[in-house]
């Protein structure tokens, strides 16, 4: 209920803006939106290592303990070791282009062209994290939706 | 139910949807300008996302990093 509410909300939102507010609100509603599935993901993630080791099979003590690629198997390919490294990478491509486009959006003179390269370049860096994430093509496409692209 | 009570229902109907539509409408204005507001002024840089990020990766390469191969 509260995540439609929060979805009906950035669709208004985003739709309402027009101008130079395209960008700013095109911006947060990516930012928000990143912010919300990574941390759906992060739950999910952290659940799954939880069941992986659940017991003592995750502690090398233990005569219960798996194997790295028993871990590897049971974490599965949308939460594997390999899978999170690539979400860490193009997180970290996301963060500097969050950081550019908050700076953009800060030059009060700064030209509409600037403003909309740094806003396609964080929607761009948004959609290749987005992709990673379990049901990437749904997020995807919702995100395309809520800024109207 | 008499038509003067029919009426007063439909009158507190369309004045209860009016109201809802005034909060809503000032609510996501609000919300449009506290979101451009945030950006100008530098905020919804993803610090935590990115913390959260690493903090979950090392969570899980701690423990792998110990297990056998």
């Amino acid at each position: 209920m509260r995540r439609t509410a929060l979805g009906l909300s950035l669709v208004l939102s985003a739709g309402c803006a027009v101008g130079y507010k395209a960008s700013y609100v095109t911006g947060a509603v990516t930012k928000q939106f990143s912010t919300e599935s990574y941390g759906i993901y992060s739950e999910q993630f952290n659940k799954k290592i939880d069941e992986c080791c659940a017991g003592d099979s995750c502690n090398p003590e233990s005569p219960d303990v798996i194997t790295k690629s028993e871990l590897d198997k049971c974490m599965g390919p949308k939460y594997e070791n390999a899978t999170h490294e690539k979400i860490e990478l193009a997180i970290d491509v996301y963060y500097e282009a969050a950081k550019v486009h908050s700076s953009v959006m800060q030059i009060v003179e700064g030209s509409e062209e600037e403003r909309k390269a740094a806003t396609n370049a964080l929607l761009e860096s948004a959609i290749s994290l987005l992709e990673l994430l379990p049901d990437g093509d749904k997020l995807v496409s919702k995100l395309k939706k809520l800024t109207g692209r | 139910m008499g038509a003067a009570e029919i009426t007063t229902l439909i009158t507190s109907i369309i004045t209860g949807i009016a109201k809802v539509a005034k909060v809503t409408r000032e609510a996501l204005a609000k919300s449009l300008e506290q979101m451009a507001a945030d950006v100008r002024n530098g905020g919804l840089i993803p610090d935590e996302l990115l913390a959260k990020a690493e903090a979950d990766g090392d969570r899980l390469r701690n423990i792998r990093n110990n297990l056998p191969d």
